[in-house]
This record gives C-alpha cells, structure tokens and sequence, in this order.
C-alpha cells in the first residue's frame, strides 16, 4: 500500500535561542564527539564537543519528533507526530520530509529503527508500523496483526531495538492479553520479537501487566522497563523474567548499560537509577523535570535529555557528593 | 529710561489703596490656609497610567477576571535553611491570615502555600491523582514525613519558583489589591430600587502599605529566624509617601539658604523677608486652590510648592532689585514701589504666564499623575503674578529705607559697572561670534546626546526610589530567589467561545508561548496550552512522548477540564487566556523587545493565516485564469484584514468569516455572485471549525504592561509637549517684543539648553519617564524668564537707537543682579532635591538644577551675543 506524503501545511521548526532547555526525547551518538537529539516543535541539535555545546539545525517541519537513529556517520533518520518522518544525509546537518501524514487524530511514531541503507522500520501509536524498502523512497504502513489484542487493536509501540541484522525487539503499552465472559480484562505490557527483520513479529512472554516504555538489548541479555518503576531481565529471549528491584517508583524511559556491566536508567521526575551489582543509587533532578534518553560519554558520565533540555552528567562527581553527604 | 506709561494706572488701582489690597490679601490668605489644613495626600493606581492608550484598554477591560497590575507580594524568608519546620508554616499561615485581613485585598486571589486552589496533579495507574499541595492531615501525622510531602507536592504543584522560592528558603503570599470595594463600615442602606446600594471606597495604597509594614515588624518579632520582604505598586507608594515628607526637611534647608543670599544681596532683613512671605503666601494660596477644586497632592508633585516657591523668590528678587535701583536713584520709598511694580509687571506677568503656559502643555499628556502635577504648577505659578507682582511691592511701599543704605546701594551699583563692562564684550563681535560659534557647537553635541534618550525606567526595581532603599532590596531579594516578581507582562489571547477546546488555537498560543520564552529578558512564561501538555503526558502514563498539546479534539478539552478560571490562565467561557510572561527587569529595551515580538507574530500570524486562504482560493477556483484568481484575491485581501481586527469581546459579536466575506464582497462588481458563493462555501467547508485568524493577541496587563503603555505614551507626548511648549513661549515674546528678531534671540538658547537637558539625561542614565517629562516643559517655561526680564529691557535701549554693546550694558546696570540671582536662587531651591531619598525627586532636582542655571548662562551669554548679529547696523 502506498501512501502520499502531505506535506502542504508543514510549517519549518523555528531556531529558537532556548531550544537547548526545550524538551528533548532522544539523543544518539552520530560519530567521535558528535550526538544529536530531537525533541519538541520540531527541535533538532547538534553537538560537536560531547555535549559542551549545542547548536540547532534548521528542520522542514515544526511536530515534536520521538526518536532518532543512524545508520552510520552521515545516514540519520528522525521520526515523531502527524507519521513524519525526517532523513539526513549529511550527518544531521540538513533534514528532508521523507513520509507525513497530517490527521486530526494523533499517528505518531515512537521508535524508529535505521537497519540497513534499504530497510528504515518505524512504529508508533495505536500500532502504527511503517517501512521502507528502498532507502526512504516509498514508505508502507503494515498493520502487525500478530501483536494486536483480543479485540483486534492496538496499543502504543514505544521502542524497537536491534540485536543483529535479522532479530529485532519491541516494547510498548499494556494491550488487553486475555478477556473472559464476565467481561474482565486482563493486560500486559508488550514485548515482541521479530527473527527476519520484521517480516513476521510475534508476541513474547509478558512478566507484567502495566506499560513498557523502554526495551534494552544486548547479545545475551534483554531488559524491559517501564511504568513505576518497574525493570525486568531475561537471558533466555524472554522465555523467562526476573524483576530487579531499584527502590524507585517513577516510570522509567531510557536504559544503557555502562562499560562495567553497570544499569543506568532514567525517567519520571528526573529521577537517575545506577545499578552496579547489588549496590543500587536513585538520584533526582532537583526540579524533578523529567528525563527522557541518556547515551554514554564514557568513564561513568553521560549526557541526559529531558523535560530540562540537555545535560551532562557525571555519575563520578554525583558519587563523590552523596559520600560527602554522608559523612 | 521714559516713565512707565503704567505708572499711573498702578498708583490709582492699587497704591492709592494699599492698605485695602494688603487687607483683601490677608483675607484671602486666612482663607486658603484653612484650606491648605484639609489637603490630604492622593496617590492611586490608575492615575499613573495611561488609561486611553490602547494597552490600558485591554487592562481595564480584563482586570476583573484576571487581577489587573496591581499586586503586593509578601515574601517570609527563612534565615537558616530550608522552609519546612513548624515555625515558617506558623508565621505563613499567620502572615496569609494578616493579608486577607488587609481592607482592598481581593481575598479570593490571595495565594499562597494554604490557598485551596493551589493543588497538584500526577499520574499514577488508575488515572490521574490531584490535591491541596499541603495535605489535610497535615497537622496530624508526623511532621517530618508531613514535610517531605509538602516539598514533593511543591513541585508536582508547579510552584516552585512562583509561591516557594526555587530554593526552598522562602515562600511567598501572592495578593492583588482592588482599586475600590465595598466598604464594610458603611451603614447599609437602600437605593430607589430598594437594592442595598453599594458603598464603594477607593483602596488607600499608603494604608495598605503601612498595614503591610506593621504585618513584618510583627512577623519579624514574632518569629526572629524569619525575615519579610514586601514588594508590590502599594507597598512602593507608601514608601514614596513616607519618603516624600521628607521634602519638608530640603525645603527648610532650601529656604534658609536662599534667605541667606536675599539677604547679602539685599543687605536689609526687611528686604529679605517680604520676598519670603510673599513666596509663602503664594503657596498657601496654590494648595489652598488645589484643596478647594477638590483635588489632593500626590507624592509625585508634593515637589512643586517647592519650585513655586522658589520662582516666587526669584521673581520677588527682580522686584527688590527694581525698588532698590528706584530708591538709590534718589525716589521716596512708595514712588519707588510704584515705578517697580509698573516696569516689572509686564515682563514678569508675561514670564509668570509663560510659565503657567509652559505647564499647562503638559495636559495633552493622557496620564492623569501629569496632568495633576500641571494644574498644580500652572495655580501656583498664576498665583505668583498676584503675589509676588502686586502683593510685594505694596508691601516694599511700606519699608522705609535710610539715607545710609541708598548711599551703599548707588556704591554697590557702581562698584558692579566694571563686571557689566566686561559682560558686555559677549554683545560685541568678534567675541559675540566665538559665543555664537560655541553655541552652535553645544546645540549640536546636546542634539547627538538628546537622540540617545531612552524612554522609560532604566534600572531594576521601583524607579522613583532609590536602588539601595529597602523596597528595591526586597524587590531584588524577590527575583534573585524566585522566577517571578513583579515584571510581569500577560498578553491576552482572545478568542472564540470554547476556544481551549480547538487545536490550532491552543498550538498559536502555544508557538506564541514559545517565541516569547525566547526573548532575551524573558525569565519565565506561563499559559494553559502548557498545562494541557503536561495533562496529557501524565494521562497516558506519564510517557514523555506523550508530553504535547493533543491533536485529537475529544482529548484536548479533558487536558484542561481541571484548570480553574482562579488559576488566571483562563475565563469561564474559555474564550480569553493569558500568556504570562516573567521579566528579569522592566528595563524601556526589555519591553520594547517583548513588545516587538507581539506585533511581529501577531503579523507573521495574520501572513500565514491569509495564505492559508489564498491557497484555498488556489485550490477551489483552479479552473480560472491565475490573472483571474489574482482578482479574487485582490479583493478578498482587505475582508481578511478587516475581519481579523474584529475583537472576540462579546461572544456573538463576531460573524462567521463566510457570512463576513458575504457581506463586504456581495455588489462587488469585480467578483459574480456565483464565485463567492463558491468562494464562500469553499471557507466554510475547507477551513478548520476555529476558522480564519481565530486569536487576537492582546497587550496587556501586568505591572510591565502598564509600563509598556507608559512608555509608549510619555515617548507620544514628548513631540507635542515641546511644540506646544516652544509655541507658547514664542508668541507670548513676539507679543511682548513685538519682534521676530527678539524673539529669535530669547527663544534660541532656549533650545540649545532643551537638548542639552536631553543628552545630560542620556549621560547621567535618566530615562524618560512620567516624573522626567514635565520637567522639560517646566525647564523651558521657566528657563524663558531670564530672557524676557533681559530683552525686555535690552530692546528699549536698541529702539532708542543704542548699540546692541550699550543697550546690554544698561540693562546689566538694571537687572543684571536680579537676573544671576534669579538663577541662583531657583537652583539652590530644587537643587536640595538631589539629596531626596527618592529617585525620581533627586532626578527632577538634577535636571531642573541643570536647566536653570544653564538657561541663566544662555540669557547672559548667547541672547547678547546672537542680538549683536541680528541687529547689525
């Protein structure tokens, strides 16, 4: 099915001084010193010293965009509301409107996956699921009936991660697993894996019913994460699920795992996990503003986007301030 | 000199009755000072804004639903650490009591900690959860666990940085004044319709203030770890007041100085001390008039009796002068009188009424504090033509003087003809050139400095006090710890009815919101669309992603559902919502920026919003001529303009754009009924329901839109002032020299002196504002006296066929004293005012210091010099 792009009331984003302190819901490393984050009003920056400095690029459209993704040095991808998708060829630098579809209801892309120079996969609400086969040229909206609920819709895809070029994960909103007659409902939150780069998706077991907004993977391990706090981890597929518990019930959005194997996540009220071991810190942001993706600078410091716009954070510093509190 | 044809008219009026003119005056005299006993010191609100300028309309219109500009903010400071013990929320709850308490306090609009309808909301997974910030079982459970709460709840309240300092070392009581109410002493009673008719006072700000400073002394004893700073328009019109009475201290100072220099210059106590009380009974007279016509003295002019006084005394010393001269000459005391009070009463009455003149300019200016401070001065100053013209040397006929003291008066008056000789040089080329030359070169540098003036208040805080008075510290205190203060500008966003509920009214707002978060100066902004972003996000589970104003028109209205109209940010009909937005300062370049960028996105607005249109009009008339779809246009481009200045006020006053096209273009001969029924059908269906240009951004309220509007106004009226100003006081010399070439020569270093004051005010960092603009039109009237006392003169010597040289030298020998102590007296009279502990009084000191004496070395210098080229044999 092909889908004309309407792109007649796009407006441009605005350069605005203050985009820096806007809110930004993803960041992505692009090369050596060189991260890009998207979020409100169409803001796109960029920055070229690890996150010292920030400067905005001009984008066609003004939506808030959810994610962004690369396919290597030059090739990006962004994608949020009204389905607008954005591609880059020049490492960020210029944006073109590759897919929009303007609607009164709220179509909008979460989760956006760069997998090869053909293949760009994109979900969002209500299901939405789109792609390319041919490097942006013509986009395919696909209804995924294999993840939809007992009532044949959809809730929210929230994040689609890659663990190699044929095995993908997805993680979104609670759906409605099971009815009975009586017309009780019983939900889960969704965990999906595709083994032939999205062909064929199908439903994993679920350790929980309420919403996951994130999902981490690695080669042996997957961790999905979400509402209250809650973060489960498998190392068989997702065959089964163990729950860590992190003292902490705010939601939690964005997830990496630190060179020493440690878990970092953030979220809710600005709220930062570090889980090294069995030694757990819970940090916040003292306006609370919440915290939306983080990437890693190496050496246990990161940059965070958020509620509060960028920031760098340094968990060595925040270490050295909770022990001079203590003493 | 001929005798004074006046001569014997003023003998037969006046001196042939003396004692019955004396009697009348101190009749009248007693009179006024009963008056003077009841005048009561009026300071409001609405005076000092400019109520007729388009920005007060809309603060006028809206001020009832959304508190208008004026607001007191009681601000508890916590000396050591955080807010959260039992002492602070004790003296807050008490210092909340105590404001609500305060008569003129809108009770419902105080806010604070304790207020009902400061409440927060969260997510959690049955939905959303809301309550007051402190919980009800506040005093119950255990007061560090309660704490831990109430500091929780603060910030998923929003409210950190607004009623709790971003800090947690203070919190604050936010309250807006009326400016009448319901007095609650008043005995009911009925009116013709048998309803109880309302008794409404007018709020009394410098009670208001005095409750408040009682409310932190008792606070402050009450609770000594708690410190309270108050800031707010009533609180700094009570210190204003309180700061004003002690102008009385720069007067006695002012009055004991000039009795000094009346005295060595007329080397007689009686001499000195009629000008004095002739002075005096002119002030007791002007506020005696002021009380009578029912008007009281506001802080800003309780300046003028003081510079009434002064002209008085300046004025009485040309008299003294004028006797004094008569008397040395070898006349009787009372022919003396007579022959002085016959030559000055002329000049002076026609430098008096320039003066008057000169004041009464400043009525064009539509801000009522001006418009009070030029009656004021234009009374006093009428009232000096009588006292001080007709009263003075009455009285001077009186004195008797000894042979001894004519003899030093001629001694005196030869030992000065040296210093006359050498003065008179200026009135001779090629010195007179140099003098022009030099005049030329000020006017041009006072010109480059005058065009940098700046319009408004150009430092933080209260203006007319000064930066170190504990007002502008706790002003100071209060945008250092929070991100509000009193800099706060809103823009009114008016639309259609339930406008909240459609999306791209919500998303201009919104963008709007944006660009003006962006603007330099800009602290913080607030406006509902904001609160819908947050709602939704916290409605789908406080995903992030979900943080945006929703699109879809059944869940937009449920964003807002709970925002209450108390919140300001909305009115019941959800056709009016403010974009408040918090300054860092109120500096002129600060509003002037944020001004700016309402006009361009209001026009950037109604651009995008007509293409929209034109596209459509593209679209449904495709298959005609481009050329004749331009026509279309054409036509269709003034209907919109048209139709987006219409206001949203009444709800049903605006026509649909459809029905509104219809009507302006049917008959039109360029377009056929059949397309603009297409063209009509074509916006009904093609259009969003919120239709076309469907907000109208409004400025504004708020203590910085009030600004803006005063700004705005003052910067207006300058112009006019001044040529109005310029006007009066070349005709009232082209009358009384009957000369345009005289006129020239008075009027000229008039102006040089004009744009000198102009540029003195770019240097020394005064901006142009309510309480500096009249004193350049006072400057001018009064600075013109010199001149006229000079060149009326002058002009008898040069008509009697002198040399401009000579004609300058005899009249130096006549009033050349008179003239350098009418300046030196004028300037030790306002210049004690640079000592005022407020701002705006020591500004007015400086410049009319400034321009009197300036305007003296004008008189002296370049009127003689410029006449020396312009009566050239």
């Amino acid at each position: 099915m092909f889908v004309m792009s309407c792109t007649g009331q796009a407006k441009p984003a605005v350069i605005a001084p203050k985009a820096d302190s806007s809110l930004l819901l993803d960041i992505v490393k692009v090369s050596e010193g060189r991260y890009i984050t998207v979020g409100e009003r169409g803001h796109i920056l960029i920055s070229e010293d690890k996150g010292a400095s920030w400067r905005q690029v001009e984008v066609p459209v003004d939506v808030n965009l959810a994610a962004v993704d690369f396919l290597d040095e030059q090739h990006g991808v962004a994608v949020g509301f009204d389905q607008t998708i954005l591609l880059t060829e020049d490492a960020g630098e210029t944006w073109t409107i590759s897919h929009q579809q303007v609607s009164n209801y709220q179509p909008a892309l979460f989760s956006v996956l760069y997998a090869s120079s053909d293949n760009i996969t994109a979900v969002g609400s209500y299901g939405l699921y789109l792609e390319t086969n041919d490097g942006g040229d013509n986009w395919q909206v696909r209804e995924i009936t294999s993840l939809s609920d007992v009532y044949d819709g959809f809730s929210h895809f929230y994040d689609l991660e890659k663990r190699s070029d044929e095995t993908w994960f997805m993680a979104g909103e609670k759906y409605i697993a099971e009815a009975n007659d009586i017309g009780e409902e019983f939900s889960k939150g969704m965990v999906a894996v595709t083994r032939d780069a999205g062909k064929t998706w199908e439903k994993i077991n679920s350790p929980y019913e309420g919403s996951f907004f994130g999902i981490s993977v690695t080669n042996g391990d997957l961790y999905v994460y979400g509402l209250r706090g809650n973060l489960f981890h498998s190392e068989d597929q997702g065959g089964s699920w163990k729950k860590l518990k992190l003292a902490n019930e705010a939601g939690l959005h964005d997830m990496l795992i630190t060179e020493n194997n440690g878990l970092v996540l953030v979220g809710t009220g600005g709220v930062l996990v570090h889980k090294q071991g069995d030694n757990i810190s819970v940090a916040k942001r003292s306006d609370l503003k919440g915290r939306a993706a983080l990437v890693s600078l190496g050496n246990e410091r990161f940059i965070i986007v958020g509620e509060g716009g960028v920031e760098t954070y340094d968990a060595n510093n925040e270490k050295k301030a909770s022990a001079v509190k203590g003493q | 000199m001929a005798k004074n044809k006046l001569e014997p008219l003023v003998k037969s009026i006046l001196f042939s009755k003396r004692g019955l003119w004396v009697a009348v005056f101190a009749a009248v005299t007693a009179i006024m000072a009963y008056f003077v006993s009841q005048l009561r010191v009026d300071a409001s609100f609405e005076k000092n804004i400019p109520l007729k300028h388009e920005y007060m309309q809309t603060y006028l219109q809206y001020q009832d639903e959304f508190g208008g500009a004026n607001r007191v903010f009681v601000a508890l400071e916590a000396k050591q650490g955080e807010i959260f013990n039992n002492e602070f929320f004790n003296a807050l709850k008490e210092a909340d009591d105590i404001v609500e308490g305060i008569e003129g306090v809108n009770q419902s609009q105080v806010k604070s900690l304790f207020s009902p309808s400061v409440r927060y909301i969260e997510a959690s997974e049955q939905g959303l959860e809301g309550g007051p910030v402190i919980p009800p079982e506040f005093e119950q459970v255990d007061k560090e666990q309660a704490f831990s709460k109430v500091r929780e709840n603060i910030l998923k309240a929003g409210i950190r940085g607004r009623l709790v300092s971003n800090d947690f070392t203070s919190a604050m009581i936010s309250a807006q004044l009326f400016s009448e109410y319901n007095d609650p002493d008043a005995e009911l009673t009925l009116d013709g319709n048998g309803q109880v008719a309302s008794q409404m006072v007018k709020t009394d700000y410098v009670k208001v203030a005095h409750q408040l400073e009682t409310l932190r002394t008792d606070i402050e004893a009450k609770y000594p770890n708690i410190e309270v700073h108050i800031i707010g328009f009533a609180k700094m019109i009570g210190d204003v007041s309180d700061g004003a009475g002690n102008v009385i201290f720069f007067f006695l100072i002012a009055f004991l100085i000039t009795a000094l220099l009346v005295y060595w210059y007329s080397r007689s106590i009686k001499l000195t001390l009629l000008p004095l009380l002739t002075s005096s009974v002119a002030v007791v007279w002007q506020l005696g008039i002021l009380t009578a016509l029912g008007y009281g003295i506001d802080p800003m002019s309780i300046l003028i009796p003081f510079l009434i006084f002064a002209i008085g005394v300046s004025h009485g010393v040309q008299m003294i002068n004028g006797v004094q001269h008569n008397v040395g000459k070898g006349f009787k005391v009372y022919d003396a009188a007579i022959a002085a009070c016959a030559g000055l009463i002329v000049p002076g009455g026609v430098a008096l009424l320039s003066d008057t003149i000169g004041f009464l300019t400043l009525q064009l200016i539509e801000i009522d504090i001006i418009r009070e401070l030029a009656i004021t001065a234009s009374i006093g100053v009428a009232v000096l033509i009588l006292t001080n013209l007709i009263l003075l040397p009455l009285l001077l006929s009186y004195t008797h003087f000894p042979q001894s003291f004519v003899k030093s008066v001629q001694q005196r008056e030869k030992s000065h003809e040296k210093w006359w000789g050498k003065l008179s040089v200026f009135a001779k080329r090629p010195m007179a050139t140099v003098i022009v030359v030099v005049g030329i070169i000020l006017g041009l540098i006072g010109y480059w400095g005058a065009e940098n003036m700046k319009v408004g208040d150009l430092h933080a805080g209260a203006p007319a006090l000064k930066q170190n008075s504990p007002y502008n510290l706790d002003t100071k205190y209060v945008t250092e710890k929070y991100s509000i203060g009193t800099d706060v500008i809103s823009i009114l966003a008016e639309t259609r009815a339930d406008g909240c509920t459609f999306y791209n009214i919500m998303e201009t707002i919104d963008d709007f919101q944006w660009q003006l978060s962006n603007i330099k100066g800009v602290q913080s902004t607030l406006s509902l669309p904001q609160i819908s972003k947050v709602v939704n996000g916290l409605l789908s589970e406080g995903n992030l992603k979900w943080k945006m104003l929703p699109k879809d028109e059944a869940v937009l209205p449920y964003t807002i559902a709970r925002v209450e109209t108390s919140t300001g940010l909305l009115n019941s009909g959800c056709s009016v919502m403010p974009i408040m937005v918090f300054l860092t300062d109120h500096k002129a370049e600060t509003i002037e920026r944020v001004v700016g960028s309402v006009k361009s996105f209001q026009s950037d607005y109604l651009d995008a919003e007509k293409s929209k249109v034109m596209t459509l009009v593209d679209t449904s008339f495709g298959s005609l001529e481009s050329s004749e779809r331009e026509v279309i246009k054409s036509e269709l481009a003034p209907v919109l303009d048209g139709y987006s200045e219409l206001s949203y006020h009444e709800d049903d006053a605006k026509p649909e754009l459809e029905e509104y096209v219809t009507d302006q273009l049917s008959g039109s001969e360029t377009i056929s009924e059949d397309q603009l029924k297409q063209l009509t059908s074509a916006l009904e269906d093609e259009l969003p329901a919120s239709g076309f240009k469907p907000v109208k951004f409004r400025l504004a309220t708020g203590a910085v839109g009030v600004m803006a509007a005063t700004n705005e106004a003052v910067a207006a009226a300058q112009m006019p002032m001044m040529i109005w100003v310029y006007l009066a006081v070349t005709l009232l010399c082209l009358i009384s020299f009957r000369s345009v070439r005289g006129t020239i020569c008075v009027v000229l270093p008039l102006v040089v002196v004009s744009l000198l004051a102009q540029a003195l005010m770019t240097w020394l960092e005064i901006g142009l504002t309510v309480a500096t603009l009249p004193v350049i039109a006072l400057g001018v009237g009064i600075g013109v006296d010199y001149g006229i006392y000079i060149f009326s003169r002058m002009v008898g010597f040069i008509r009697e066929g002198r040399s401009v040289s000579e004609a300058y030298f005899e009249t130096l020998k006549l009033t050349g004293n008179a003239v350098l102590f009418t300046g030196l007296t004028l300037a030790i009279g306002v210049s004690t005012w640079i000592f005022s502990a407020l701002q705006y009084q020591a500004d007015m000191g400086i410049m009319l210091t400034f321009m009197f004496l300036v305007n003296m070395l004008g008189a002296i210098f370049l009127l003689p010099a410029l006449a020396s080229i312009f009566y050239r044999r």
